[in-house]
């Protein structure tokens, strides 16, 4: 069943186009890749779906609502930036989320700072990138929606926070879960994503199910990629 | 909202700190200067208005600044993710700047006060003799009309940074266009408000109070919708 469903979608910044005529609908319960090279539109698709970019033409809906400020309840995103203040302890970025959001568990949070090997009472800005990575990821995940977005999860961090972020998402999403990844890292995303859209220039170009690819072919993600961009 | 305002008051803790630190330096320089001068010397008294007016510049600049940040900065956006208005998300930003502006002018005044009276008891009553003659009413009304002219600045720079933000934001000249907007529009407040307030006495101030109230929460709906339907983080 599709939960997600855009049409025509385009995001214009003056002469360059971000998104051009994109048009999908995301179904219940799957993993989505979103594959492509920087610029490809990627993140400007993950913020127009949360509604932190506004689309210039074309339509996007959740549950037959209309994406706006009121359907990010039923949507975690977890954006690339660092969208928290540096001198902000990890309890009161806990507790702001927790007041904020009626899905999100204290309990849930606590325990995946635990997995993820993170202090409750320290500033943010005594964290490596990783660390910082991994708790954008927590709070994610600490939430109990239907769509979840990671806009480049594994994107400048070590081998074992990599590991522990990709098994966490796995683990804590029930199976009714959308679950959308754009990321660079192929071979780490190979073995969890079900579904892979490649975008180039805003567009969708290819959409392949990876199940099947891999039944009818011997090939890897990152042998596609190449394949797809032709490079 | 009250969450959204906690929020905004835990960015503010850093710049109260610091003003914390220095009016207790300034206390203690009050209490040095009057122990090795003539205790009836109100002028060190000076030195604390110098204080109390960089305290109020400061925290202008401040607030101003955070919002700024706050619109521009993708690293702060963090309110912008909620689900929550942009009318909700300017009017907390806005109700925090006036909490902590009603916070800070209220206890730079007991402050002065007090210390005015230790400095030099005979100043109370100076203070009495100020307020009779129905200065007292003319003096809460000149605050009044002061605090709701003070919010309706806050309003007009912040949807000035939106603007900047939403539809300025590839212009080369931007942050001049903005503040040509702005200083032309506050011409015009000007023109209709203050200018007019030649006898302040006779004002019936509960109009004057209302209307600037109204242009301020207009001015903060332009904004949220802007936020909600123009502006892209």
């Amino acid at each position: 069943m599709e939960n997600l469903i855009i049409n025509n979608l385009t995001k214009g910044y003056f002469k360059k186009k971000a998104l051009n005529n994109f048009s999908y609908s995301f179904k219940k319960g799957i993993v989505y890749g979103l594959i492509g090279p920087n610029g490809s539109g990627k993140t400007t698709l993950m913020k127009t779906i949360y509604g932190l970019v506004k689309p210039t033409k074309g339509t996007l809906s959740m549950n037959h609502n209309k994406i706006s400020y009121k359907t990010r309840k039923n949507i975690a995103f977890m954006p690339t930036e660092d969208v928290f203040m540096p001198n902000l302890m990890v309890s009161e970025i806990l507790k702001f989320y927790n007041n904020t959001f009626e899905d999100f568990s204290l309990e849930k949070s606590h325990k995946i700072l635990e997995n993820m090997k993170l202090p409750l009472d320290e500033k943010i800005e005594t964290f490596s990138t990783g660390m910082k990575m991994r708790l954008k990821v927590t709070l994610c995940l600490s939430r109990n929606v239907e769509l979840y977005m990671f806009d480049e999860p594994l994107n400048g961090i070590d081998v074992i926070s990599k590991d522990l972020i990709k098994n966490t998402i796995i683990s804590m999403t029930s199976e009714n879960s959308t679950i959308v990844i754009s990321s660079h890292a192929l071979n780490e995303m190979e073995l969890i994503l079900e579904q892979v859209l490649f975008l180039n220039e805003g567009s969708l170009i290819r959409n392949i199910n990876l199940e099947e690819f891999r039944d009818t072919e011997n090939k890897s993600l990152e042998s596609l990629y190449w394949e797809v961009y032709n490079v | 909202m009250f969450n959204l305002i906690k929020f905004e008051i835990l960015k503010q803790k850093k710049m109260f700190s610091i003003l914390g630190v220095l009016f207790l330096l300034m206390q203690a320089f009050i209490i040095y200067k009057t122990s090795i001068l003539s205790p009836l010397n109100i002028n060190i008294m000076e030195n604390g208005i110098l204080l109390i007016f960089i305290s109020y510049v400061l925290f202008i600049f401040s607030s101003l600044l955070t919002f700024s940040k706050d619109i521009n900065s993708t690293d702060r956006s963090v309110v912008f993710m909620t689900p929550y208005s942009g009318f909700t998300i300017v009017s907390s930003k806005f109700l925090t700047t006036i909490i902590l502006g009603t916070l800070l002018f209220s206890t730079t005044f007991i402050w002065f006060v007090a210390n005015a009276f230790y400095v030099d008891p005979r100043i109370g009553s100076r203070i009495l003799e100020y307020f009779q003659n129905g200065r007292f009413i003319i003096t809460l009304k000149t605050l009044m009309l002061a605090f709701v002219s003070i919010g309706s600045f806050f309003a007009l720079v912040f949807l000035s940074i939106i603007i900047t933000k939403t539809f300025l934001s590839k212009l080369k000249f931007k942050t001049l266009i903005v503040i040509i907007v702005m200083s032309i529009l506050s011409k015009i407040f000007n023109l209709i408000f203050w200018d007019n307030l030649s006898d302040i006495s006779s004002l019936n101030a509960g109009i004057y109070i209302i209307i600037i109230a109204s242009i301020t929460i207009f001015m903060l709906w332009i904004s949220g919708w802007l936020i909600d339907n123009k502006t892209d983080f």
